[in-house]
């Protein structure tokens, strides 16, 4: 802090600063009028000793006269008239400039004697006294001895005592002879003393009133001094009686901040969402904290509360002791206090706290801890803690949806086997299904039954991208499916819907939209992987560069290699569509026979007959059938040998044209048929139909629960079968072709669904 | 153990730095990396005991100090620093897999901590930050 | 790839403003994606871009009627262009607040900026899809558009 820089003492210091500069300047105005004061004292002093000075230098000239008489020695009384005419005169040199001398002989100013009436005065007394000068003047000159020759020496000393009476100066013992000179002296003493008797009384006068004046004077200092005394006091009390008041100003202010800052701080607490308190050196929480920790901690008091115990029951043990270690370094000077943040045991500890409805409520909490010193020494630790579970999750997902991506590209890589035209139409026949997703989503909804009646339709959409990818093998695409549709049962099996409901949904479509982008990328990159490999055949022997190869598997297309690859491609496409949908279902049988331990074997017949309208429609329904027939139909090998079947299922599919009018697809199994107990149990048990109802129903209209929605006999949803959506779909895609569905089965031996569809020109005309 | 090694400080008025770390790469890097004109290294040490022989003949003024080592970890070698030299600052460079060891070092007279993989700024800044003082905050 | 929880923070930002300040809470709607092209743009829009893991834009927009109703609602008397504004920047400003909240160390995200008419002066980054969420207040509909990469 500069000399100048004197902060919020500013105040205080110029107050004092004023006060003691007003008590010097009344003590030094003290001290002037009092020394004026003694100044006065000191001239009536001198101006009464001046009154009696006349007479004096009367007397002495009576001794003088006195001694002619009685023919005594006149020297000495001569030298003492000289004497005191001699301080008369200087005293009245001195009071002419206004000065007069004190005891010590130190000449002293009087004031009083510079007005006009005293300068008049003294003009009067000057002119008196000059005259008596003069008289005097001759008395003075005089030396030697006034006595004629023979006149004896003085025999002894005159008598003291007889000058006291003033006898007349004429008067002259018998026998005494002057000389001319002595004659002349005794002339001027009798001229002398004729004019100090008249004087006297003048000059007197006049050192009386001049006295009368400096004492007048005199009296005022007093008077100006004590008023100068009482206005000296009266001030040093205002002064103090303005320090006071400032000082009480001051303290109200600052009792004004200080309340403000407490009540800014009391309003800071209160609003920030922060958990904030201070911890003493004992680990004990301070009475001053943030509502926020009521919130995060879920407790009101914190009274008392030590930090050990506030953590005890929401961290494990080892975490709390960690802690406690930690705090207990902080406090420690060894440790600086930047360099250890990263290891602080609670940034992002995970909490559980006990829910009231049962089990644990799993949150993340961020403690952070700073020192907080007060005169140089670690006073308090503040500790903030905020809850961050959003942020914690977030993190997670983000982090999942990125190992997600990576195991995404390792399945891609594994499925690159997969016949690239059957994935083109794959994911062309996807794109279209998600569209139609997200043109029902995008249809508007406020009330619940709108929301409601969207459901169904997703889910028929999804369905059939899921069974297409699990035809496929594209077990990534099916998973995502999968999830989807369990979202959408969760929804339907809620009470009530709103949009919120559905942001999970929109979550899932955008995922699978990108997965799908994916996958259409790989296999871009797989054509020309393909086409290189054509390319080299066709040049004979591996001549293309390996590098070429390299540079498409890195996904850097090469135009001039394509389109040379491209003319041979062209011609084929046509036929391998249909063996594309021969061979999904191949694939598709062999894969779920697998996975469910079975054996089959899929022939399939006409099924490039197939129109290109209702291609899409036949790849569902085959799928759904084949897939029910493997999963629901054929038996396990075991179960077929007990049966004196051969270990190995059958399975057909076969499309024709039936005359003019339309088509039929029949899709057999020789598994072992349908069950029409277990169909009846399990509509049972999904609420389709009461138990009663199921006693009153007869073989055909048992096996016609399974096209209900929400039938399937799967005991365990899995992504080959059921949800009961399949055999659902297969009833609808058929209706919006015109179509019909038969089915026809005989216990233990086959089951044989039979499709009958409109040509398609009758089924537009219908 | 007796405080009875010589604390000569060097002729060019640069503080002691000893790096010790059980990988040749780590303490490659922290060498090369220092971009720190008052300090200069002195001494590598490969393992704790290494460190503490080391630390007796010329001790250090700064440590940068693993926590598993062979034959003597960090934190024991920490131990032993700190009772020869009290006011020698260590700074424990480690892998962040458990932070209770970490907390054991400090507890011992360790006075900072960085993690394991770190940058060429971050080794700079925390050395830094150790120099202008433990205990201190501000 | 947009995570549920961003999106609900997103939503729930909207919603609360409206079940605050509007006095009346709004409803989502049945939320759907913009594949190619411009999502909705109403008349008046506030709008947030964010950076750092996530970029991409953030905004909500909404009509001069639905606005009106608003702004009466919360016993505002002028029903200025100004005070529209003012207003869809609000909305931002809440989703932004809410985001900053529960995403704080992963996103940057700017102050809100308003639009007034101009779709034009909305640009999504490309090849992104955007996620449009219906915000149903009354009678009337805004969207919570979020365009993140």
């Amino acid at each position: 802090m500069g000399i100048l820089d004197l902060g919020r003492y500013k105040g205080i210091v110029w107050a004092i600063t004023g006060f003691l500069v007003a008590f010097i300047a009344i003590l030094a105005l003290n001290h002037g009028i009092a020394g004026l004061f003694a100044d006065d004292v000191a001239g009536v002093k001198f101006l009464s000793q001046m009154r009696t000075q006349p007479a004096e230098i009367q007397a002495n000239a009576r001794t003088i006269t006195e001694r002619l008489q009685a023919g005594e020695k006149v020297d000495d009384a001569i030298e003492a008239l000289r004497s005191s005419a001699t301080a008369y005169d200087h005293a009245f040199i001195g009071l002419a400039g206004g000065m007069v001398s004190d005891n010590s002989g130190a000449t002293i100013g009087v004031s009083a004697l510079n007005d006009a009436e005293a300068k008049a005065m003294l003009a009067d007394g000057e002119k008196v006294w000059k005259e008596y000068k003069a008289k005097l003047d001759p008395i003075l000159r005089f030396s030697g001895s006034p006595y004629a020759a023979e006149a004896p020496a003085p025999a002894a000393p005159a008598p003291t005592g007889k000058n006291a009476a003033a006898a007349p100066a004429a008067e002259k013992p018998a026998g005494v002879q002057l000389s001319p000179r002595g004659r002349r002296l005794q002339t001027a003493l009798v001229e002398l003393n004729t004019f100090a008797a008249a004087s006297q009384a003048q000059l007197s006068q006049i050192s009386t009133k001049l006295a009368g004046q400096v004492e007048e004077s005199s009296k005022g200092n007093a008077a100006l001094l004590r008023g100068v005394q009482i206005g000296g006091l009266l001030a040093a009390l205002a002064l103090l009686g303005a320090l006071f008041f400032y000082f009480a100003r001051n303290l109200r202010k600052e009792e004004m901040v200080s309340s403000r800052a407490r009540k800014e701080t009391a309003d800071i607490l209160r609003t920030v969402n922060e958990g904030l308190f201070l911890l003493d050196k004992d680990l004990k929480l301070g009475s001053e904290r943030s509502m926020a920790l009521n919130t995060i901690f879920r407790k009101e008091d914190f009274m008392n509360l030590t930090f050990d115990s506030l953590l005890k029951d929401i961290v494990p043990e080892k975490t709390l002791k960690t802690a406690m270690d930690y705090v207990a370094l902080l406090w420690g000077e060894r440790v600086n206090e930047k360099l250890v943040k990263t290891i602080n045991p609670l940034n992002e500890v995970e909490v559980h706290f006990d829910n009231p409805a049962g089990g644990f409520d799993t949150h993340y909490l961020e403690f952070d801890f700073n020192r907080v010193k007060s005169d140089g020494s670690l006073s308090h630790l503040l500790v903030t803690v905020n809850d961050v579970t959003k942020r914690v999750m977030l993190s997670r997902e983000l982090q999942e949806s990125q190992e997600k991506a990576q195991a995404q590209l390792d399945l891609l890589l594994r499925i690159l086997h997969v016949e690239p035209d059957s994935l083109t139409g794959f994911l062309t026949d996807a794109d279209v299904s998600l569209k139609m997703v997200n043109s029902i989503l995008k249809e508007p909804a406020r009330e619940e039954t709108a929301f409601r009646a969207k459901i169904d339709g997703i889910y028929r959409q999804v369905h059939a991208v899921k069974g297409e990818a699990a035809a496929l093998g594209l077990k990534t695409v099916e998973q995502r499916a999968h999830a989807f549709e369990e979202s959408l049962s969760d929804l339907k099996g809620r009470p009530t819907l709103s949009g919120s409901d559905f942001l999970p949904l929109v979550v899932k479509l955008d995922d699978l939209f990108n997965h799908l982008a994916q996958v259409r990328e790989m296999l871009g990159r797989l054509v020309d992987l393909h086409h290189a490999i054509a390319a080299r055949r066709t040049s004979g022997g591996g001549q293309v560069e390996a590098a070429k190869v390299d540079q498409w598997l890195a996904g850097k297309h090469d135009q001039t290699m394509q389109m040379k690859a491209l003319p041979t491609q062209q011609p084929q496409q046509e036929a391998e569509a249909a063996v594309g949908l021969e061979r999904t279902l191949e694939d598709l049988a062999a894969r779920v026979a697998s996975s469910h331990s079975k054996q089959v074997s899929l022939k399939c017949t006409g099924l490039t007959e197939v129109p290109e309208s209702y291609k899409r429609a036949v790849k569902d329904i085959t799928i759904q059938l084949v897939r029910n027939a493997v999963v629901h139909g054929i038996e396990t090998p075991d179960q077929r040998v007990k049966a004196q079947k051969s270990e190995t299922g059958f399975l057909g599919v076969e499309f024709t044209q039936r005359g003019e009018e339309g088509f039929e697809l029949v899709v057999q199994d020789d598994g072992r048929g349908l069950q029409l107990d277990r169909i009846k149990e399990v509509a049972v048990e999904r609420g389709l139909i009461t138990p009663a109802q199921a006693a009153l129903l007869d073989p055909r209209q048992t096996m016609a629960l399974i096209f209900r929605p929400g039938f399937s006999t799967a005991d365990r949803v899995t992504t080959d079968a059921g949800r009961g959506a399949g055999m659902d779909l297969v009833r609808i895609l058929v209706a919006e072709l015109g179509g019909r569905v038969g089915l026809a089965s005989a216990g233990g031996r086959f089951s044989k669904f039979k499709i009958w569809l409109p040509s398609p020109s009758r089924a537009v005309a219908a | 153990m007796a405080a009875n090694a010589k604390a000569e400080p060097l002729t060019n008025g640069k503080l002691k730095l000893m790096i010790c770390d059980d990988s040749n790469i780590i303490r490659r890097k922290i060498e090369r990396e220092l971009k720190i004109d008052r300090l200069q290294v002195i001494a590598t040490a490969a393992n704790g005991k290494l460190a503490v022989e080391a630390f007796r003949k010329e001790p250090a003024d700064v440590v940068t100090m693993d926590i598993t080592m062979p034959e003597m970890d960090g934190i024991e070698c920490v131990e032993n620093l700190v009772k020869i030299k009290p006011d020698v600052l260590i700074l424990i460079i480690s892998a962040l897999s458990d932070k209770a060891t970490a907390i054991e070092a400090l507890k011992k007279g360790a006075n900072g901590f960085l993690c394991k993989p770190f940058t060429d700024r971050q080794l700079t800044e925390a050395l830094e930050e150790l120099l202008r003082g433990a205990g201190n905050d501000d | 790839m947009m995570t549920k929880v961003e999106l609900e923070t997103f939503v729930e930002g909207t919603t609360n403003y409206f079940a605050t300040a509007a006095n009346q809470p709004a409803s989502v709607g049945s939320p759907y994606i913009v594949q190619e092209g411009r999502p909705t743009v109403q008349e008046f829009t506030g709008l947030i871009s964010i950076a750092g893991k996530r970029r991409g834009i953030v905004y909500f927009t909404a009509s001069r009627p639905m606005l009106t109703v608003m702004l009466m609602r919360m016993g505002e008397t002028e029903l200025t262009q100004e005070n529209m504004c003012d207003l869809v920047g609000e909305v931002a400003n809440t989703i932004s607040g809410n985001a900053r909240r529960d995403f704080g160390k992963d996103f940057m995200i700017s102050v809100p900026t308003v639009v007034a008419g101009e779709p034009e002066k909305i640009v999504t980054p490309d090849n992104t899809r955007s996620f449009v969420i219906p915000i149903n207040w009354r009678s009337h509909s805004a969207q919570l558009v979020v365009c993140l990469e």
